[in-house]
């Protein structure tokens, strides 16, 4: 498989904040990979440095064979379509769409109206007029329509509704069926995506602490509910994420180490396994140690 | 080429505004002039120099600043690089200055054939202009203008990287070097010195020469900051 992008110790510091720590990573031609962690983790630093749009502190970076920052090369064949993108004070929805079209090689204008149509978008409204979610459609379609061979969205989804966000899953991959590229998407809806990404990279405090496929995380966590001395001794040796109270048992989060052996062991010691939806993993790897009570706990669950 | 000749039409949706603003400025301010003048107009009088010629520049200096603080983010997230985003407001920079100067030389003309508005209103020609050939008279208004455009440029960039604070902490600066330096010459005596100098240079070294070197000295500066701008 053709490696696109290859990161390799990126580091990018604010004053005294480390943002970026050390982050090494590859992403493969052809795929759709989830970038996720929380607000501040440092996603869109990171694609930000990706598409030369910042500098990184430390560190390489190489895109489609090359370093991004001002490279007209590498820069034709990416898109970043930014939450928080500034469009100037006299755009039109018309305007963003024709200067889209001369910029980007393999822009659709008749796919990028018929998107348009789709999300109600008006083209003679001023951008800075636009409402959140229309902004927001109107980013995921410049995305769509520019055909990049290799895209970014940062948090496309904000103020679309339910139905328009499933719109931009389903004309993602439809349209990515038909013209593969590698896409990169950061977003907070993990469940809502997660049939779409192939891959995961999670991020937290600046740090990759994720790389791997979806359908190998899916099968890495569970959920291992029973009385506290059995699940001691089903979690004995294993990594345990969290652990909970509830009313006499114990709930625990369990990484790795799931084979047959192990489901044969918890039905041995009466532990209830239950697999750990992708949102639910990433919320316990990246959940910050809690100080409120059991009770409290599970209430916020 | 080609890639540039894009980028700049990223500039094309302002440009109703741009010149719309700078024309209309134009046109109250030599409105007030000629009211004035033409309240004070005795017909003995001779002619007025107003200077009003210099509102055009300014303004040009404001338009030039907004236009890269709106559309450089922009650009940027269109993946087009800084450098292709420079070298396309250059470009423009220097199409308006020569667009810019086209109009007022056909004004002076204006001007010149109607004996000063009828009243000896002085306003878009400049008295040691008066014996300047076409092609200078064109440069005389045009490298001025590349001067002010490559200065708004320059503070945009400020902006991009330092933001408002930038923008005044480097003009404060720049007014208390100029200060420096015109008290320095006082202190030295120096002023009847550069004047000589000054009317010892031949009339394109002064209307063209010296002001391409200034714009070229704010070009440099503006690539060299747009450089490490982030959006």
């Amino acid at each position: 498989m053709t490696t696109v992008v290859t990161a390799h110790g990126v580091t990018k510091r604010f004053g005294d904040v480390t943002a970026l720590d050390d982050v090494s990573f590859a992403l493969a031609e052809h795929t759709i990979y989830g970038l996720l962690g929380r607000n501040g983790a440092g996603k869109t630093t990171l694609m930000q440095i990706l598409t030369g749009q910042a500098f990184a502190s430390s560190g390489k970076v190489s895109v489609f064979d090359a370093p991004p920052v001002e490279n007209p090369a590498v820069l034709s064949k990416v898109c970043f379509v930014r939450e928080s993108q500034r469009y100037p004070h006299v755009y039109t929805v018309r305007h963003v769409f024709r200067t889209a079209r001369r910029l980007f090689a393999n822009w659709d204008d008749t796919f990028a109206h018929g998107l348009a149509a789709d999300f109600q978008l008006p083209a003679g409204r001023l951008v800075r007029r636009l409402s959140r979610g229309m902004l927001s459609a109107l980013g995921v379609t410049v995305g769509l329509a520019a055909r990049a061979p290799l895209t970014f969205f940062d948090e496309p989804y904000l103020g679309l509704d339910p139905a328009a966000r499933q719109l931009f899953y389903d004309r993602l991959l439809a349209d990515y069926a038909e013209h593969p590229r590698t896409v990169v998407l950061s977003t907070h809806l993990i469940d809502e995506v997660s049939d779409l990404i192939e891959r995961v990279l999670l991020i937290d405090r600046g740090r990759l602490l994720l790389d791997e496929d979806t359908d190998d995380l899916r099968g890495r966590a569970v959920a291992a509910t029973g009385r506290a001395e059995a699940v001691d001794g089903f979690a004995a040796g294993r990594t345990e994420l969290h652990r909970e109270r509830l009313s006499g048992l114990v709930r625990s989060t369990i990484l790795d180490g799931l084979g047959p052996h192990a489901k044969a062991l918890a039905q041995e010691l009466n532990v209830e396994l239950e697999p750990l939806s992708l949102q639910q993993l990433v919320v316990r790897l990246t959940a910050p140690p809690t100080t409120t009570a059991p009770a409290d706990r599970e209430a916020a669950r | 080429m080609n890639r540039i000749r894009q980028v700049v039409r990223l500039q094309m949706p302002a440009w109703p505004q741009i010149l719309g603003w700078t024309w209309s400025m134009t046109a109250v301010g030599f409105g007030i002039h000629l009211l004035s003048v033409m309240a004070n107009h005795d017909p003995g009088d001779g002619v007025t120099t107003t200077g009003g010629l210099v509102s055009v520049y300014g303004v040009a200096i404001g338009m030039a600043t907004v236009s890269v603080t709106q559309i450089f983010p922009y650009a940027l997230g269109m993946s087009v690089t800084r450098r292709e985003f420079y070298l396309a407001w250059s470009l423009l920079a220097v199409v308006q200055s020569v667009a810019y100067a086209l109009v007022l030389s056909l004004l002076r003309a204006v001007e010149q054939a109607t004996g000063y508005w009828g009243v000896g209103m002085r306003y878009f020609s400049l008295p040691f202009m008066d014996d300047a050939n076409p092609v200078l008279l064109l440069l005389g208004y045009a490298v001025p203008m590349l001067v002010v455009t490559h200065l708004g440029i320059l503070l945009g960039t400020v902006h991009l990287r330092w933001g408002t604070t930038g923008v005044l902490a480097s003009v404060t600066l720049a007014f208390t070097a100029l200060g420096l330096a015109a008290a320095l010459i006082t202190w030295t005596r120096q002023w009847h010195a550069i004047g000589r100098w000054l009317l010892d240079q031949p009339p394109a070294a002064l209307l063209a020469g010296w002001p391409v070197l200034v714009a070229a000295a704010f070009a440099v500066g503006g690539y060299r900051l747009i450089r490490r701008a982030t959006a």
